[in-house]
This record gives C-alpha cells, structure tokens and sequence, in this order.
C-alpha cells in the first residue's frame, strides 16, 4: 500500500521540491525532501526509505555538477534496500549511461530515470519501482 | 565449448569480421548479419545469449536507427537475449529508448558501447552474458511457490532413490528426460532436491553418494548426463547453480530452448521427449516427426 512506502526527494530547487513532494504526496506516499546530499544522508540516517527520487544537480550554479549520481552511489552502498529513481532536468547520454548501465557486477545505480519535462510519469514509474 | 552464442549485426563488412573476430578468439560462437531483416531471419531459427547491434545499420542514412527497431524486436522475440548497442555517439534518446526500464523493472539493452570503445568489447560481452544469465533468472522461491508447470519440474534427487533407499542410477536418465523435454520445448527450470509437491529435501542424500560431497561434484555428473544422454552441443542451453533454501541447497538447472531437435540416446536407441503440460512425455516416431517438422521446419 502506497501509504506505507516512504519516499525521499532531493533537490536543491525549492519549487521542484515542492512540487515533487506533492506530486508524491497526492498518491499517498509519505514523502521527505532535502535540499542536499548531507541532508539526505542526514534523514536516511534518522529514517527508513523505500525509495529515494535523487535529482542529478544538486548545485544549480555549477553546470557541471554531478552530486545526485554521487549520492545515489552512497545510498546504494549503505542503503542497498533503498531504491533510486533519477530525475533531471540536463540529461545527458553519459549521465544516462552512468545511471541505467549495469556495473562489472550487473548493479545499475538507478533504478529509473525520469527527465523533469515529463514529471507526469513520475508516479507511475515510482509506483512500477517499488512494486519490483 | 562454446563460451556462449553471440549475433553481430553491422551494415559495413570489415567491422562485422573484426567484431566476430574477436569474439571467437575468445571462444564465443558468432553468428552476423548486415541488416534487421536478415538478423530477424537467423533470430526465427536458432538462439542468441548476446547480441551486438550497430545502431545504425545503413551508412549512408544519417538517421537510419534500424539497430535500434531490431532491439525491440529482438526482445519481443527472445527477451533472454542481452543487447549491446554499438553507436559512434550515443545521444540522449537512443540512450532513453535503450535503457529506460519498462513497468516490471526490464530494459531493452544492456548498454552501449560506443566505437570509441572498441577495446572494451570482449569484457562487455562477458559481462552482458553473466548478466541474462543471473537477470533470467526468477526467484526461486516464487518457481517453487507457483508449482510444476510446463516451465518447472522438481525432482527429488539426481541419483539418490528416496524410495529404495540407495543409489539408482536409472534417476540420471530420468534427469536428463526432463531436460531434453524442456529443451524441445520452451526450455523452463529443473529444480533437484524438491519433490513433486514442492518440499524441499535438498542435495545432502545425492552429495553424499558422490567421491566427494560437493556442489562442484554435483554438477560434474549433471554435466556428464547430459552430454552422455543428449550430446555435447546442447551444454551450452544449460545452465546449472546452487541456491539455498531455507536451511537446505539445491540445484536450479535453467534450460534455453534448443534451436534443434535434442535426442536422448539410450544405448542405441534414441527418444524423443517433449514437457508438455506439468509431464515430460516420449513421442513415437510419427507424433516426433510431426512435432519438429511443425516447431524447426525442415530440419537438415
């Protein structure tokens, strides 16, 4: 049942972590959301998870930041039952490649991707991910 | 042995003989084709565990993406099949098309290589074949919980007779029916160590009848089975592992459809069994005749 399953979005944004939460929410989820990655370290330390919705930039000044793929990497080391969906607005192939390509030992950092153009299959894919 | 089987698809011959080159030197069993058309052809009658697909596939059309149309449709049709896209540069929606996972979790390829990386090849093929190996795979404890279908059959043991209470190698034979029956038929799983109704008993009673009591032993005689009953070339659409089950182990041996017609030789006489419903039966030579002219055509 969807009331059951916790949820954690993280974005530095404040309007997209808004309206993720309640897009989130809407459905039943119980949702949670930093702006950050030591915050998100931070609540997964103090709470349990089922699914975490990592946005990829996590530093809007800085073109070139990666963080969210970084901190889907810690979750999945520390967290293993915490699953991930990424969610960006700048995809890019090798961003893409990094999150949905399985590793040497067939591990896919993410579970789903979810560009923010198109924020209206985020439910269903967190809905699919969590019924895995 | 064959390493595993392997379709190369590229429209430009040099890059076709290089790639399959390289797989067989490493001892994959390579089969190519230029375009979607003639890879389809080949995909109707036989098997592949990878596929290595040029994402374009006509040089002279810039957007042509016809390896990226054959993917779905690869899977559509063998959806055990890991693809490997090959692209000069992969862009955001061939990456999104390719990898973005359907509703139960699936996607389309394993990933990209692009040219670039050509020197990765034989470790990403490796790791696609460890991949459709391992992501094939159900649980088993849901194999176990769903019962004997077409698809699954339990067997209590390989060759410890619960019933006599000693060894019977007759139950090597009877193993090696049930394989050839899922081979000619849609392939499925065979589990040893769990009876008909779905108990588990584990490995310990066969263990113990071998020179050493070992999973690697174990598997040793399931391998010697089958390829004294159903021949060496059909090693390959056989893939045996141990799991436990609760306090117990036993073995799950995931079986391909074969691409051909398996026998199982019994002295010199050869059977034809098929998994038909929740039984593995013996055809008669008209009724076996009939089944593969319908399921493999003409069959040289």
């Amino acid at each position: 049942m969807s009331e059951n399953h916790r949820i954690l979005v993280v974005d530095d944004l404040p309007d997209w972590r808004a309206t993720l939460k309640g897009l989130l929410e809407d459905e039943g989820y119980k949702v949670q959301a930093a702006k950050s990655a030591p915050q998100a370290l931070e609540f997964l330390k103090s709470d349990r998870f089922d699914l975490a919705v990592l946005d990829i930039r996590l530093d809007e000044t800085d073109e070139d930041n990666t963080e969210g793929l970084d901190l889907a990497a810690e979750i999945k080391k520390h967290w293993p039952g915490v699953k991930i969906v990424i969610i960006t607005g700048y995809g890019t192939p090798e961003i893409m490649r990094e999150a949905l390509e399985p590793d040497a030992e067939g591990d896919k950092l993410a579970a789903n991707y979810v560009p923010k153009t198109e924020t209206e299959d985020l439910v269903s894919i967190v809905r699919a991910t969590l019924a895995q | 042995m064959s390493k595993g089987r392997v379709l190369v698809v590229d429209d430009i011959p040099d890059v076709r003989v290089t790639l399959s080159g390289l797989l067989s030197d490493e001892g994959y069993d390579v089969r190519s084709a230029p375009s979607k058309e003639e890879a389809l052809r080949m995909m109707a009658a036989e098997r592949f565990d990878v596929a290595v697909l040029d994402a374009r596939l006509d040089d002279t059309d810039e957007d042509n993406r016809d390896g990226l149309l054959l993917m779905h449709e690869i899977k559509e049709l063998d959806p055990a099949t890991a693809i490997i896209i090959l692209t000069g540069y992969a862009d955001v929606q061939m990456v999104r098309d390719a990898l973005q996972p359907n509703a139960q979790g699936i996607a389309p390829a394993f990933g990209f290589l692009e040219k670039s990386e050509l020197d990765q090849l034989l470790a990403y093929v490796d790791r696609a074949f460890e991949h459709t190996m391992l992501n094939d795979q159900p649980q088993v404890a849901d194999l176990i919980a769903q019962g004997e279908s077409e698809r699954v059959e339990f067997k209590s043991s390989m060759r410890w007779d619960y019933k006599r209470n000693q060894v019977n190698k007759d139950l090597q034979e009877m193993i090696a029916k049930s394989i050839a029956g899922m081979l000619n038929q849609a392939g499925g799983y065979l589990l040893i160590g769990v009876t008909d109704d779905g108990e588990i008993l584990g490995l310990d009673k066969d263990l113990q009848t071998l020179p050493k009591p070992d999973n690697d032993r174990f598997q040793l005689v399931l391998t010697d089975i089958v390829t004294t009953h159903l021949g060496m070339e059909v090693v390959s659409y056989i893939h045996p592992h141990f799991e436990d089950v609760g306090e117990k182990c036993i073995c799950v041996v995931a079986i391909r459809h074969s691409p051909r017609p398996v026998f199982l030789v019994k002295g010199d006489v050869y059977q034809f069994w098929v998994r038909m419903g929740n039984s593995t039966r013996g055809l008669d030579v008209k009724a076996a005749t009939r089944y593969i002219q319908e399921k493999w055509g003409r069959v040289e």
